[in-house]
């Protein structure tokens, strides 16, 4: 049992009900949660091995919150916030380890293979981070179809149930954005 | 990115962009360019970016194909680089590499708050994966440091950076004994005035439980003004994967030397239980302190070996040559102190460091009385002899780096209880009320297919607010935790009278598993003091005193073993979760069973002989998580399923005082609520002992096992009705804790009557009632599951939502609730309402994410889109001349259009906040209505068209409104009202 999950859900209900303060108190639970299941799944990250984001989140979810006691918005809402959690998580760490790669450290190290892949990784993903929140000012749903899939590992249907809109709109939404984003990445035109 | 600058889309144009390049991926490429043409009719900027867009379509993208989790995975598998020069790291600064090697590399820093110097140890990521290690390290390394003995280095933080964990400690200028004695051989004074610091620094750890485990030159240091400061304390447990924790012998000769490079360094220090692989003790300190003293003495080690083998081989049966071989004049004094400290048999060795201290002065003594005189730093003497002492109080002083006062060795107790009493409850209860009250009565043991058949249920709390319970063995008292203000308070409740006593104020909301010891004198719970520290177990005494801290890394509820003597619990590992048990004190852990990922354990409960645990397992798996009761023997460590049915959840578990049985918190496969169940031992055959649709949370018995406590969550959904304009008087006209009525919509009849969603009759269903509450009746009897129930306005039908036939339709039954007729078949209508002349369902389906709206025939027949109606529409108002729909929203307001249902172009704009949701038209036609979130609690407001203030038309102080409703007159507002709680339940046997 972690920290005492009535409270959890009632912050999450709270906060569904647009109480900002109650999101404030939550992120730390939540992100503490993450934190140490993810570290949990990449201990024993092997490169055959595949995570996965929403077993992740969700085991992340039955053990915060009261499963029955909360209702589907609820639990929407948990996703929604779980996955801006996850892109603040991964985007900071992306971050640091690109500037650390960059940074003097990187004269000590020998670059091999993996560590070049990885430093493009992170740099993309720094990118696509930047670009989403342009994405955001331009197209708030899109970006959270991003944020959904993308960050927090939803399949299209089960974005389709967060958001409350057909699977077929996630799906060419999602499209459009992945457009979007991979022209904005790559520095072209659009934008 | 620069583009950004030059294109400043605005929505708009995206919209437009968008609508074209989503057209076009559905159409053949070879048609693509003509279609373009066509479709930006000349626009030629448009025409660019879309094909843009086409062309990044058709690229393959590999970081967005997999969820960002994976796809940088290996950010976060791969090891940190080390620091570099200037680098920060919290609040370091660092400065210098001052060396590397197996345990890492070791910086000077500057701690930018305290503006001093300090050395700032980086463990190798590798160290980090075992937590049990780490944290006992942990503890160890601080319970060492807090003793602020003058040659103990200061630990000043022990921390966590991008998953390397590291150590600030006091950077000491000085250089280690290693680098002292290839310099040059140390005279005799010298050698023991280290040997005697060095000692004294061992008492004091000793004496606290912590053991060195890694006595070697290189940790030793010595400063230029002769103080010595022993290093790393505890740290040696983490760089032994293979080093065991138990008695076993399971670290053989042959481990060690399959792995000389890593080892090597430490070997030669090692005692010879230690190259056994045997569990290390005080004694194993004095045998390596032996070595190192002959080895400052001799010049060379007294064990030596070309391989790793041949080195063990002599420390188990080598006999060191006599130090006067190397130096004649060594005293026969000091002579016997180091063949003592390096006998084999530990048996046969000082028992205590604390002799071997004795007799190292003794020799120094001698020494001096032999006429040479030690270089002995200022104070170091002085150090000493305050050895052993912890009680006292001592002047506090500066800890740094110049020592040259003498008052340099600060002890104080409150240090060392620092982190026990940080969750510091002062638990005041007057002793003698404890056994004043005897209740309950003792009964007869029943087996467990009789238990619990006939039970009552009191309530021990009816504030909603209260949880995290736990019963006394001697069924006298609850304990329990009520959510007040910001923090939580801690009641005991005397369960014969029904009084309270306030215990404590938890400020900190994590605060989990309370558990009285079977004695009743004490109180365990896990706490936290912030969302990134580990869970620790807790107990403080129920008749007063302070919380103690007993063990950290607890992830479960603590289970006590009916003797008192021993604890179980769960703890979680990267990767990994394990079954732990230890003695009551924390001491001895022992990891009783072990799963991995998808597994894992969940909570775990002594059996009452002690001998078996029974524990929740869970499996995690695409279609959810399946449970098991798994019981691992104590001894044998063997593991049998006792559950046979499937569980999709289970939380806690107690057995039965007699062992016949058990009784858990625990969701089966069907039933969606977490019950309490009894479970006969062995054939676990099942029984519910509640039957309700709310959920239970943790679980504690009394000794006898005729009562227990648990908390009982329910989610409340009740209908209020409130006049029109009168905020106050707002009236209650459902109650009740598992019906939801309204969950699912609320509407009124022609005639002023409610129809509502209510579960009240097991499963949800449509019911009427008249507006006062009166006359309350289920008008359908299906199961279906229904949504956005609507009345006709002519008092015929309901429409609603069903999924019934695979999709979201719109139904319609009529207004007793027969006949079902399905008028929509799409894939996907929602939100139905009747028109005014109730011969028109308006619906919306989604388009592209935006609402259109549609219309069918009530009495059946084909949809027709209004193609007049906006996107977003949000309804018609009273008069059917005006049209709302949701234009546009952001972080900061809903903007709602307001249009003619005849025009094209909005005649108004009203902007609500961005939290206001169930827009709808007030009864007049005048405002829209709607509920929205301030401070703290919703309710529903009025926005004037005319684009006045809004006012609160509703006073309610807390919960949320689910739905509201309108009644056809327009002087009564319907609202469907959420609110949660928990209570503290007793459920006892009924004799």
């Amino acid at each position: 049992m972690p920290a005492s999950s009535n409270e959890v859900t009632e912050l999450l209900i709270k906060w569904s009900k647009g109480d900002q303060a109650a999101l404030d108190e939550l992120m730390p639970v939540i992100h503490s949660e993450l934190r140490r299941l993810a570290r949990r799944y990449m201990a024993r990250e092997r490169p055959s091995h595949t995570l996965q984001t929403t077993a992740l989140i969700n085991e992340a979810y039955l053990r915060l919150v009261d499963q029955q006691g909360v209702e589907w918005q609820d639990r929407a809402h948990f996703f929604a916030v779980a996955a801006q959690i996850m892109r603040h998580i991964l985007v900071d760490h992306a971050r640091k380890y690109h500037s650390d790669k960059r940074g003097a450290g990187a004269q000590k190290v020998p670059l091999d293979d993996v560590m070049v892949a990885n430093q493009e990784r992170a740099a993309e993903l720094v990118a696509l981070d930047e670009a989403l929140n342009d994405l955001a000012a331009l197209d708030p749903r899109q970006s959270q179809i991003v944020e959904l899939r993308f960050f927090g590992g939803l399949t299209v249907e089960e974005t389709a149930e967060v958001m409350k809109i057909a699977p077929i709109t996630v799906m060419r939404e999602w499209r459009t954005a992945k457009a979007w984003l991979r022209d904005k990445c790559s520095g072209s035109s659009l934008g | 990115m620069e583009a950004n600058a030059a294109h400043n889309l605005t929505q708009e144009r995206w919209q437009e962009i968008k609508g074209i390049f989503q057209a076009a991926v559905e159409i053949d490429p070879s048609e693509q360019d003509a279609f373009l043409e066509q479709a930006c009719s000349g626009d030629e900027a448009l025409r660019i970016r879309v094909k843009s867009l086409l062309s990044s379509d058709e690229q393959e993208w590999e970081l967005l194909e997999t969820p960002a989790f994976e796809a940088v995975a290996g950010l976060f598998a791969e090891d940190r680089p080390a620091l570099s020069i200037g680098h920060n790291l919290g609040h370091y600064k660092v400065l210098d590499l001052l060396g590397t090697g197996g345990m890492g590399e070791v910086y000077l820093a500057e701690d930018q708050r305290l503006g001093r110097k300090i050395a700032l140890k980086l463990l190798p990521a590798d160290f980090s994966t075992d937590q049990l290690r780490m944290h006992r390290f942990q503890q160890e390394a601080r319970a060492a440091s807090a003793l602020n003995h003058p040659n103990i280095i200061t630990i000043h933080e022990i921390g966590e950076f991008e998953d390397r964990h590291f150590i600030a400690t006091e950077f000491i200028e000085g250089r280690t004994l290693r680098q002292l004695m290839k310099r040059r051989k140390l005279t005799l004074p010298k050698a023991i005035d280290i040997a005697i610091q060095a000692a004294s620094a061992l008492a004091a750890a000793h004496e606290v439980g912590v053991v060195h485990r890694d006595i070697k030159p290189e940790n030793i240091m010595l400063r230029p003004d002769g103080y010595v400061k022993l290093l790393d304390f505890g740290l040696a447990q983490l760089n032994h994967p293979q080093s065991p924790t138990t008695d076993t012998e399971s670290l053989t000769v042959d481990n060690v030397d399959t792995a000389p490079g890593v080892l090597m360094g430490t070997v030669n220090y090692m005692s010879p239980e230690q190259t056994r692989g045997q569990r290390l003790d005080a004694r194993s300190d004095i045998f390596s302190l032996g070595m190192v003293i002959y080895e400052t003495i001799a010049g060379c080690p007294p064990f030596e070996g070309k391989t790793t083998s041949d080195l063990i081989a002599a420390i188990l049966k080598v006999e060191p040559l006599p130090l006067t071989q190397y130096v004649p004049d060594a005293p026969p004094e000091l002579q016997r102190i180091v063949s003592k400290a390096l006998r084999k048999d530990r048996e046969e060795r000082y028992q205590t460091i604390k002799d071997m201290l004795v007799d190292l002065r003794s020799a120094k003594k001698e020494l001096e009385q032999s006429g040479t005189t030690a270089n002995t730093a200022d104070g170091a003497e002085t150090a000493i002899n305050t050895v052993g002492r912890l009680n006292v109080n001592v002047t506090s002083g500066q800890s740094g780096i110049h020592a040259s006062s003498s008052a340099q060795y600060i002890f104080s107790e409150l240090k060392r209880h620092r982190t026990g009493s940080a969750v510091a409850l002062a638990v005041l209860i007057v002793g003698a009320v404890a056994t004043v009250f005897a209740l309950l009565g003792s009964f007869n043991q029943k087996p467990s297919r009789t238990l619990y058949l006939n039970t009552r249920l009191t309530r021990i709390t009816n504030d909603g607010k209260s949880h995290s319970a736990t019963i006394s063995p001697d069924g006298k008292y609850v304990a329990y935790l009520t959510r007040e203000g910001g923090g939580q308070n801690l009641w005991i409740n005397w369960v014969a009278s029904g009084s309270k006593v306030p215990i404590g104020l938890l400020t900190r909301s994590y605060y989990y598993g309370p558990t009285f010891s079977p004695d009743g004198n004490y109180l365990y719970y896990v706490s936290k003091e912030d969302s990134d520290t580990e869970p620790t177990l807790y107990r403080i005494p129920t008749l007063g005193g302070l919380a103690q801290k007993v063990i950290s890394g607890v992830d479960s509820a603590v289970s006590v073993s009916s003797d008192g003597k021993r604890l179980a619990f769960v703890r979680n590992y990267p990767g990994e979760t394990s079954v732990i048990v230890a003695n009551v004190d924390g001491t001895t852990e022992q990891k009783l069973a072990s799963r991995q990922d998808p597994e894992y354990f969940w909570s775990a409960a002594w059996s009452p002989d002690g001998t078996k645990l029974a524990c929740a397992g869970m499996r995690r798996d695409s279609q959810g998580l399946d449970a098991k009761l798994i019981e691992v023997e104590l001894t044998s460590g063997i593991e049998r399923t006792i559950t046979v049915q499937g569980w999709r959840w289970i939380d806690q578990v107690r057995w039965l005082q007699d062992g016949s049985g058990l009784i858990v918190i625990a969701a089966d496969k069907e039933a969606s609520a977490i019950q309490l169940w009894l479970l006969s031992y062995p054939g676990a055959d099942a029984r519910r002992i509640t039957t309700d649709l709310n959920n239970y949370a943790n679980l504690s018995l009394t000794s006898d096992s005729s009562a227990l406590v648990t908390t009982h969550n329910a989610q409340l959904m009740n209908l209020w009705v409130t006049p029109s304009g009168d905020s106050g008087s707002a009236r209650q006209i459902t109650s009740g804790s598992d019906k939801r009525d309204g969950m699912y919509g609320i509407s009124w009849t022609a005639d002023g009557q409610i129809i509502y969603s209510s579960s009240a009759g097991g499963s949800q269903e449509i019911w009427r009632m008249e507006s006062d509450g009166s006359n309350q009746k289920q008008l359908t009897i299906d199961s279906s599951q229904r949504h956005s129930l609507s009345a006709s306005p002519d008092g015929r039908y309901i429409v609603y939502v069903s999924d019934r036939a695979g999709y979201m339709n719109v139904w319609r039954v009529n207004i007793d609730g027969s006949n079902p007729i399905q008028l929509t078949h799409g894939t996907g209508e929602l939100g139905p309402y009747c028109s005014a002349d109730s011969k028109w369902v308006f619906y919306h389906v989604l388009e592209s994410g935006k609402r259109i709206t549609w219309k069918v025939p009530i009495d059946g027949g084909d949809p027709v889109q209004v193609t007049n109606a906006p996107p977003e529409m949000l309804g018609v108002s009273p008069d059917g001349k005006l049209m709302i729909y949701l234009d546009s929203g952001d972080q900061t307001k809903k903007r709602v259009g307001i249009l003619a249902i005849d025009g094209d172009q909005p005649v108004k704009f009203l902007d609500l906040p961005s939290s206001a949701w169930r827009i709808q038209w007030g009864p007049d036609g005048r405002a829209l209505t709607y509920v929205d979130w301030h401070k703290g609690v919703q309710n529903i407001w009025n926005q004037p068209l005319d684009g006045g203030p809004p006012s609160q038309m509703t006073d309610f102080k807390g919960g949320g409104i689910a739905f509201f409703a309108w009644s056809r007159d327009g002087k009564k507002v319907a609202i469907a009202g959420r609110q949660t709680s928990s209570d503290v339940v007793l459920i006892s046997e009924v004799k």
